[in-house]
C-alpha cells in the first residue's frame, strides 16, 4: 500500500524523469555565476534591473545545528538553521535565471533535512530531490519564472516539518523582474537600500513552575517541543532570531531621501507589518511583482507561509519601530525592529505646536 | 496564650530601650531579627542632578546640576532586599506574590518587583522591627551611589534638530552595554566607595521621587508650572529612568526609544528617629502595655 510519503517520492521521481533533463538542456549553454549569500537583515549585492541575458545562480548553503539564546532571560533552542541565521540568507535572482543550489549537511550534524522553494515548480519545490543524511550534499537546480519575494524552508516530513522551521529552517528568495520593479503602470521603482526582516514564532517548553527548559539535545526536547506547538501559541515572535536582534545598536541605518525595500518572510504565522510614523508607499502586497503595488498602505500583511515586498522613501529623521502590529506580538513577544533614520526634520510634515505642559 | 505575647512584648521593647538590634520577632522566627547591614551615610552635601524630564526653548536639555544638602545622617541596606526577606514578607500575607516560581534564596536580589511591592514591604518591615524603612528618595539614592550614579546628561549637541537630539539619545542609550538577566549572587557586581554593595549592577532599584517636568528659563533656572505625575516613579542603577508604579519587568519593543532595566529590585533606607523621639517610641510602647 502506498503511504502518502511513497506518493510523495513517486511525484519526486516523475519529476526527475521528465522535468529535469529538459531544464539542463536549457541552462546548459549560459553564464554560471556564484554568489557569497550575506547574514540578514543584510542581502549580498545584486543589481535590481539587468541587462544580462539568463544565468545560472549559484549558491550554497550548509545546515547548522546548533544551540542558541533566543531573549535577554538566556532561553535556549536546539535551533536548525541554513548557514547559522535565523532566517536564512535571501537569494536574489531575476526571471528567467537558474537557482542553482548546493545543500550541504556536515556530518557532525544530527539530522536530515532538505529544502522546499516556494519559488520553484515541481517536486514539492524541490524537497523531494533534497534530502540529505549528516554527512551528504546535493544540487539542485530550479527556474525562476515568476518574479516575487518567496519563502523556503526544510520540510523533511510528518511532525518534522513544522519542527524544523520553527526551529529556523526558512528563509527567502526574491525574484527580480529583469527590468526591475515598476509602480505597475510604467514608472519603475528602486531603492537605495534593502533589508530582508525574517520574522520566527517559538515554542519553548515550560517546567512546572513556568520557567523555560533547557535540553541536552534537539531530539530530547522533541516531545516537549511538540507539545508546546499544538498550541498554536508561540512563546516568541521574534525578527532575526532572537528578542531585539534589531533594536538600538541593531537599528537599520537609513536616510532621509531614501527608498528602502523592506522584504519581510512568515514561514508558519500571519503577520502584519507595520512601521510606525511610516508608511508603505508601495506594498507587493501577496509579494509577487506581476501585480500592481498597493500605495499607501498603513499596515500590511503575510499570510504564514509567504513573504512581503514594501517600498518606502523615509521622509523625517527620526526613529521608527518597524513591528508586527499585533501589538502583543511586537512588545511582548519581541516582533519589534528599530530604524534609525538620519535627515533634516521637516516642520511642514510634523511640528509640536506647544509642548506638554499644564492645562490651561 | 495571650498573656504571653504581652510578656514578649514586654522584652521586645526592654530591648529597644537598651538598644539592641532586631529582636522584634516572635520566637522561632528569625525573619525580621537577623542583623541587617547597612552603609552609616553621614549628613553632607553633593552635586545632584535634578530628576525629571526638562525642556528649554521647547527641546529636551538636561535637569539642571543643584547642590543639595543631606541634613541628617541615615543608613543604607548594603545589600539589595533577598528573594528570602522578600519572601517572607509574601508568607505573612503583607506582600504581593510575585509572578512565576517562587525564589527564595538568602544570597540573591528579589527582582521583578513593582514600586508597589516595594513600598509593601518596606512597611511590613518597619511594623517587624519598629524601625523607619523607606523607599531613598532619589537624592537620598544619588548621595549613596556616590561614584557609581550614572550622570547621563543629554547631549547637548550644537544642533537645535529634535530629530538630531533624539537620534543621539538614542545612540546613547543604545551603547549601554547589556547585561544578564539572572540575578547575580549579592557581592557580584563589588562595593562602592561608601561601602554599599551591587549599586549599578544588573538590578535597578526604585526610589520614592515621583516623575517631573518643567521647562528651564534662559538662565537655566527651572521656570514655569510643574507636571508631578506620582504614578511614574524614578528608577535608578545602570542609569535613571521613569517607570509606572505597578511595573515589576520594564520591557522594551513597540517604543522606539529607550533601554529598558534589566531588573527592578529593592534597597532601604532607615532613618534614625532623633533622641527625642526615640524617647517617645519607648512612652508609646509602655503606654501601649497599659
Amino acid at each position: 500500500m502506498l503511504n502518502r510519503r511513497d506518493l510523495f517520492l513517486a511525484a519526486g521521481a516523475a519529476a526527475a524523469l521528465t522535468a529535469l533533463p529538459a531544464a539542463a538542456a536549457e541552462a546548459a549553454g549560459l553564464p554560471r555565476r556564484a554568489v557569497d549569500l550575506a547574514a540578514p537583515p543584510f542581502i549580498h549585492p545584486h543589481e535590481q534591473a539587468t541587462d544580462r541575458g539568463p544565468e545560472v545562480v549559484q549558491f550554497k548553503l550548509t545546515v547548522i545545528e546548533k544551540e542558541i539564546v533566543i531573549d535577554d532571560d538566556g532561553t535556549k533552542l536546539h535551533a536548525f538553521t541554513y548557514n547559522g541565521s535565523i532566517p536564512a540568507p535571501m537569494m536574489v535572482v531575476h526571471e528567467g535565471d537558474y537557482l542553482e543550489l548546493t545543500l550541504i549537511n556536515p556530518a557532525t550534524n544530527s539530522f536530515d533535512h532538505n529544502i522546499d522553494f516556494h519559488a520553484s515548480t515541481g517536486a514539492l519545490g524541490g524537497g523531494e530531490l533534497t534530502h540529505v543524511n549528516p554527512g551528504e550534499e546535493v544540487v539542485l537546480r530550479f527556474k525562476a519564472t515568476r518574479p516575487g519575494v518567496f519563502i523556503y524552508h526544510c520540510a523533511p516530513e510528518g511532525p518534522m516539518i513544522p519542527w524544523h522551521v520553527v526551529s529556523g529552517m526558512n528563509g527567502a528568495v526574491m525574484v527580480l523582474p529583469r527590468a526591475g520593479l515598476t509602480d505597475g503602470a510604467g514608472k519603475p521603482l528602486s531603492y537605495d537600500r534593502a533589508y530582508y526582516i525574517g520574522e520566527q514564532d517559538f515554542y519553548i517548553p515550560r517546567d512546572a513552575n513556568g520557567a523555560y527548559k533547557t535540553y541536552a539535545s534537539a531530539a530530547d526536547s522533541f516531545v516537549d517541543t511538540i507539545a508546546a506547538m499544538r498550541t498554536l501559541t508561540p512563546t516568541h515572535v521574534v525578527f532575526n532570531g532572537r528578542v531585539d536582534a534589531l533594536t538600538g545598536k541593531n537599528a537599520l541605518p537609513a536616510k532621509v531621501g531614501e527608498n528602502v525595500l523592506i522584504v519581510h518572510s512568515q514561514a508558519m504565522r500571519d503577520t502584519r507589518p507595520h512601521l510606525i510614523g511610516g508608511h508603505g508607499d508601495y506594498v507587493w502586497l501577496m509579494g509577487k511583482f506581476n501585480n500592481p503595488p498597493m500605495k499607501d498602505l498603513e499596515t500590511w500583511f503575510a499570510p504564514g507561509g509567504s513573504a512581503v515586498a514594501a517600498l518606502y522613501r523615509f521622509r523625517q529623521p527620526g526613529v521608527y519601530a518597524y513591528l508586527n502590529h499585533n501589538l502583543i506580538e511586537a512588545v511582548l513577544l519581541g516582533a519589534t525592529a528599530h530604524f534609525r533614520v538620519e535627515g533634516d526634520w521637516n516642520d511642514d510634515l510634523m511640528t509640536q505646536v506647544r509642548r506638554p505642559g499644564p492645562i490651561g | 496564650m495571650r498573656a504571653l505575647a504581652l510578656a514578649l512584648v514586654v522584652v521586645v521593647a526592654g530591648a529597644a530601650v537598651l538598644g539592641l538590634a532586631g529582636v522584634a520577632a516572635p520566637r522561632g522566627d528569625r525573619a525580621a531579627a537577623r542583623d541587617i547591614a547597612v552603609v552609616a551615610l553621614p549628613a553632607g552635601a553633593f552635586d545632584y542632578r535634578l530628576a525629571g524630564d526638562f525642556t528649554r526653548d521647547g527641546l529636551p536639555t538636561n535637569g539642571p546640576l543643584v547642590r543639595v544638602a543631606i541634613d541628617a545622617p541615615f543608613d543604607i541596606m548594603a545589600h539589595q532586599v533577598s528573594q528570602r526577606d522578600y519572601a517572607r514578607c509574601v508568607a505573612e500575607a503583607a506582600c504581593p506574590k510575585l509572578s512565576g516560581p517562587a525564589r527564595t534564596a538568602a544570597n540573591l536580589p528579589v527582582v521583578g518587583v513593582s514600586w508597589r511591592d516595594a513600598t509593601a514591604y518596606a512597611a511590613w518591615l518597619s511594623r517587624r522591627r519598629g524601625e523607619d524603612w523607606r523607599l531613598p528618595t532619589d537624592v537620598e539614592w544619588a548621595y549613596a551611589a556616590g561614584e557609581r550614579f550614572r550622570d547621563d546628561p543629554i547631549v547637548e549637541s550644537a544642533s537645535d534638530d529634535y530629530a538630531q537630539r533624539w537620534l543621539e539619545r538614542f545612540d546613547q542609550e543604545s551603547a549601554r552595554a547589556d547585561l544578564p538577566k539572572a540575578p547575580q549572587p549579592f557581592g557580584r557586581f563589588g562595593a562602592n566607595a561608601k561601602g554599599v554593595v551591587d549599586l549599578a549592577g544588573n538590578v535597578w532599584e526604585w526610589t520614592d521621587a515621583c516623575y517631573e517636568r518643567r521647562s528651564l528659563d534662559a538662565a537655566g533656572e527651572p521656570s514655569g508650572a510643574l507636571t508631578r505625575n506620582c504614578r511614574v516613579r524614578v528608577i535608578e542603577g545602570g542609569h535613571r529612568m521613569y517607570m509606572s508604579d505597578f511595573i515589576r519587568d520594564g520591557l522594551t519593543g513597540g517604543c522606539s526609544v529607550g533601554q529598558p532595566p534589566t531588573n527592578l529590585g529593592i534597597r532601604l533606607v532607615r532613618h534614625r528617629p532623633s533622641a527625642w523621639r526615640r524617647a517617645l517610641g519607648v512612652v508609646g510602647d509602655r503606654l501601649a502595655l497599659l
